[in-house]
């Protein structure tokens, strides 16, 4: 496991300082797995991940096998996830691959934080139905994209949001799950709170609020910019619902 | 010796292999023996074994044995032989000096003929002289009396005849136990029949033979010379010898009738020739003489398979057996049997034990199914079960001829080709389709054989054209001192994308028939990844379509959840697609105006149900296009339900496809 030093943080922007702030004043360690390959990539990874500051433990892994294995020893905060991923050392990498394996992972372990830093996120848009079923954070970046949004994208992961707006590519509308349009109805037409939610709907409660965390991701809702602006988050995403005509 | 076996114990094992993958042929061997078990063979058994015995070559005339005929005119009585003029002709024929003299012919029990004084006489003086009684249902009819009790001991056998079902005679008794007045069954008196008696008496007397008991079983006579330890045993019928099953008819003692084939038996000599004195007198002695009255006119005949002396100047040579014989023709081929089985060894009938027979039955099976088996070709394989039948049956017939063994004929000639037959039929359509896998088999090698090559050349083409060339343009200004960052970003920038696009292209290029092609955009679907995942792709396809229908779309709520998809032929699975791909194509068609669609894939209780809803207009014509027409066929295939109609209030329309998901 490498601790990385937080000493080459070169000059975040303003708007990120609070949040790396936020994060670093977690009072714990958070344990951050990266599955890649490809050592170029890993070293951009790497970059931006010292963002998080000093109490992020790192371990990088670069097969599917040992990435299978380090998870079933120790459950990370978050897992950066490459997709075209050899199955062994010295063997041919694959989307297909890290796709199976991003599936049977999202099955076996449905609260895990995962950030896909990708140069195919296409190739999510087959599993985005697994995607919506999945309890924990689950965020898609674009390898070509920017080092700071890259870094915002595995922030939210870490916090256990989803943002996957990058593979809904662009269609009419807003896609939800049924559940979700229900749990809209009842939170902003009857005014239910999410207790009275998950009785309606025959859930959890910590269901409903990994409900509402897609709610956010669909509507383009960002909690923390929402939270830090002072506004109510549910009011905030009623009003977009109702807007949106996701609300009848 | 281990090898051999070795090689046989594989050979079996392969064969089971091979034919327990169609068990119908064992099955087929299962009710060939239940079925005669249950007795649906008996007829036809004994009907084989009639069509054996009397298809043997003509065995000639025993000279052993000789039947003097007193011809009966049923229209003159009086002309009749009485009892005087009758011992007067015995008289006659024991003046010759014959072995053993029968006397088949039954006279009132008292009568106060003078003739009678004179035969009774006969019987006391002469102890080769034997006479007939009946003892059995339906009328017992006793010897003349008074006999004196050593004589009616000795001298009387009972010359009633056992009938099968089917009325025809093929056995004849051996002796019998007497009915009597007590319930206790076994002191009942035993009685020799008539033709066991001129046999044992001929035996004893002429060949110095003795009568005993089997040493193992005393039902079973045995005659042995005094001084040797070999015996011929009298093979002796049980409820379900040979072909017979649990026939009750069969007591204890019979024996099988062999009789001897052919029209020209035993010499026949008229009584009035013999009371003439004419030189036959002399061809009487040291013979069994069996004397018989007969109807002159119309001889009752006997129905045994046997043909007939008397029929033998007739042109009836064919239906001859059909008529049957004589009674002192059965009692002559009764005791020839005996005699012949003694002293020539000329077999009698017997059957086998009941567990071998089923051995015999269910092996003959075996071998149609082997035969079947080992024949590549159907034609080949027919012919040779037909031979191998053919020469089973002779075999059995040869066997009953010369060893006198009763084998279970007809259930074998059955189950032989029976068994083997099943095989021809599976083999025809096994061997059929796994040329036909072969061929595809072949022809899919072929194919991705040449699609690999292809791949290849076009990996190495494309990378050769492309990536290669700027790379190598690239460290080409490298080494000239051209590392300008602008202008090495700029060339990098462009072999990424151009490393992307070939692997892109690639992927696109891949062609085989797993695939869903999506109509527009040439895109192809996996189809051999999970059915909900794809589908969800079609999905996601679909509605990317800039239709009119989903420009006002406000709200997809979609969910599909995983399915059963495994029993899902690659065809099923291309038309669910287009299924889908279709009933949103409809919606983006026309429905104008929809803000909301649903798309909801759910197991519900043993079904599968794939549901399209829409918020638009519903439907508004009642044609039946083509992607309906094709939706009631997908729903054939599925043995689903497809259904598609507006929605109660005319706010949109349902297209719904369920199916039961055990499929």
């Amino acid at each position: 496991m490498v601790a990385i030093a937080s000493a080459s943080v070169s000059t975040p922007p303003s708007s990120l300082k609070t949040m790396t702030s936020k994060v670093a004043s977690g009072s714990e360690q958070r344990t951050i797995f990266v599955v890649e390959d490809h050592p170029t990539t890993l070293a951009g990874i790497h970059s931006i991940l010292e963002r998080f500051g000093s109490n992020i433990a790192l371990e990088t892994l670069t097969t599917l096998q040992a990435a299978r294995e380090a998870v079933r020893r120790l459950r990370p905060d978050l897992l950066v996830l490459d997709l075209q991923l050899p199955e062994g050392p010295g063997e041919p990498a694959a989307t297909e691959f890290g796709i199976q394996f991003l599936k049977s992972l999202m099955k076996d372990y449905p609260e895990i934080n995962i950030a896909i830093h990708t140069s195919y996120p296409d190739a999510l848009v087959r599993i985005i139905p697994d995607i919506d079923n999945h309890r924990g954070g689950f965020t898609v970046s674009s390898k070509d994209s920017a080092t700071d949004k890259a870094f915002e994208r595995f922030k939210a992961a870490l916090q256990g949001y989803t943002h996957t707006r990058d593979i809904r590519s662009l269609k009419a509308g807003l896609e939800l799950k049924p559940e979700w349009l229900e749990t809209l109805d009842l939170a902003c037409k009857d005014g239910y709170q999410d207790r009275a939610i998950a009785k309606h709907l025959h859930v959890s409660e910590s269901m409903v609020r990994n409900y509402w965390s897609k709610i956010y991701d669909v509507l383009g809702i960002y909690p923390e910019d929402a939270k830090e602006e002072g506004r109510n988050l549910r009011i905030v995403t009623c009003l977009k619902a109702r807007d949106e005509g996701l609300i009848e | 010796m281990l090898p051999f076996l070795k090689a046989s114990f594989t050979g079996a094992q392969s064969f089971f292999q091979q034919s327990s993958r169609w068990p119908v042929g064992y099955v087929m061997i299962a009710g060939l023996v239940a079925a005669r078990w249950l007795g649906l063979f008996a007829t036809l058994e004994l009907a084989v074994l009639d069509v054996f015995l009397r298809s043997r070559p003509a065995a000639g005339i025993d000279e052993q044995v000789v039947i003097v005929l007193i011809e009966q005119d049923p229209v003159r009585v009086d002309e009749n032989l009485s009892e005087s003029q009758l011992a007067q002709l015995l008289e006659i024929i024991l003046s010759a000096e014959p072995a053993v003299v029968g006397l088949n012919v039954f006279r009132e029990e008292f009568s106060d003929d003078p003739g009678r004084e004179q035969l009774l006489d006969l019987f006391e003086t002469h102890e080769n002289l034997i006479t007939v009684e009946k003892v059995l249902p339906p009328r017992p009819i006793p010897p003349i009396a008074p006999l004196s009790d050593r004589v009616a001991q000795t001298q009387v056998g009972l010359n009633d005849v056992p009938l099968d079902r089917d009325g025809r005679i093929r056995r004849v008794f051996v002796g019998a136990y007497l009915p009597d007045e007590n319930e206790d069954a076994t002191d009942n008196p035993f009685r020799f029949s008539f033709s066991f008696k001129l046999a044992e008496t001929y035996l004893t007397t002429q060949r110095g033979y003795v009568l005993e008991n089997h040493p193992t079983n005393p039902d079973i006579p045995i005659f042995k010379e005094p001084e040797s330890p070999d015996f011929m045993p009298i093979p002796i019928l049980e409820e379900n010898s040979g072909g017979y099953v649990r026939e009750a008819d069969i007591s204890k003692i019979q024996t099988l009738l062999n009789f001897r084939s052919g029209s020209a038996t035993f010499e026949i000599i008229e009584a009035s020739q013999l009371v003439d004195r004419s030189p036959e007198l002399e061809a009487l002695t040291d013979k069994v003489v069996i004397v018989d009255e007969i109807d002159a006119y119309f001889p009752r005949f006997l129905p045994v398979s046997a043909s007939s002396n008397l029929m033998q100047d007739y042109e009836t040579r064919d239906i001859s057996p059909r008529i049957g014989i004589t009674g002192p023709e059965l009692e002559a081929h009764a005791t020839s049997q005996i005699i012949r089985s003694v002293i020539d060894a000329r077999p009698l009938i017997r059957g086998i034990p009941f567990w071998s027979e089923d051995i015999l039955i269910v092996s003959a099976g075996l071998i149609g199914i082997a035969m079947s088996i080992s024949f590549r070709s159907t034609l080949r394989s027919m012919i040779s079960l037909a031979i191998v039948t053919l020469i089973a049956v002779g075999a059995c017939y040869l066997i009953l001829y010369r060893f006198g063994l009763w084998l279970p004929v007809a259930p074998m000639a059955m189950s032989l080709p029976l068994a083997g037959i099943t095989y021809l039929g599976f083999n025809y359509r096994s061997q059929r389709s796994a040329l036909r896998n072969q061929e595809a088999a072949l022809v899919e090698v072929q194919v991705l054989e040449a699609e690999r090559r292809k791949a290849i050349e076009r990996a190495f083409s494309a990378i050769h054209a492309g990536p290669l060339q700027r790379l190598s343009s690239l460290l080409r200004s490298a080494k000239d001192g051209n590392t300008e960052q602008s202008f090495v970003l700029e060339e990098l920038r462009a072999l990424n994308q151009e490393i992307r696009g070939v692997g892109e292209r690639l992927r696109q290029e891949a062609i085989g028939d797993v695939y869903f092609f999506y109509s527009q955009g040439d895109i192809k679907l996996d189809l051999t990844h999970p059915m909900h995942e794809v589908l969800y792709e079609v999905y996601s396809l679909a509605v990317k379509r800039k239709l009119p229908g989903f420009e006002t779309i406000k709200v997809r709520a979609v969910s599909i959840e995983p399915f059963n998809c495994k029993q899902l032929n690659l065809d099923v699975k291309r038309q669910l697609c287009w299924f889908l791909e279709e009933s949103l194509q409809n919606i983006g068609k026309h429905a104008l105006g929809t803000t909301r669609i649903q798309v909801l894939g759910k197991n519900i209780n043993d079904f599968y149900s794939l549901k399209i809803e829409d918020n638009g207009p519903g439907i508004q014509s009642t044609h039946i296009g083509d992607g309906t027409q094709s939706s009631y066929r997908l729903e054939l295939m599925l043995s689903g339900k497809f259904s598609r109609f507006s929605k109660r209030d005319g706010n949109g329309t349902v297209c719904e496809l369920s199916w039961p998901s055990s499929q």
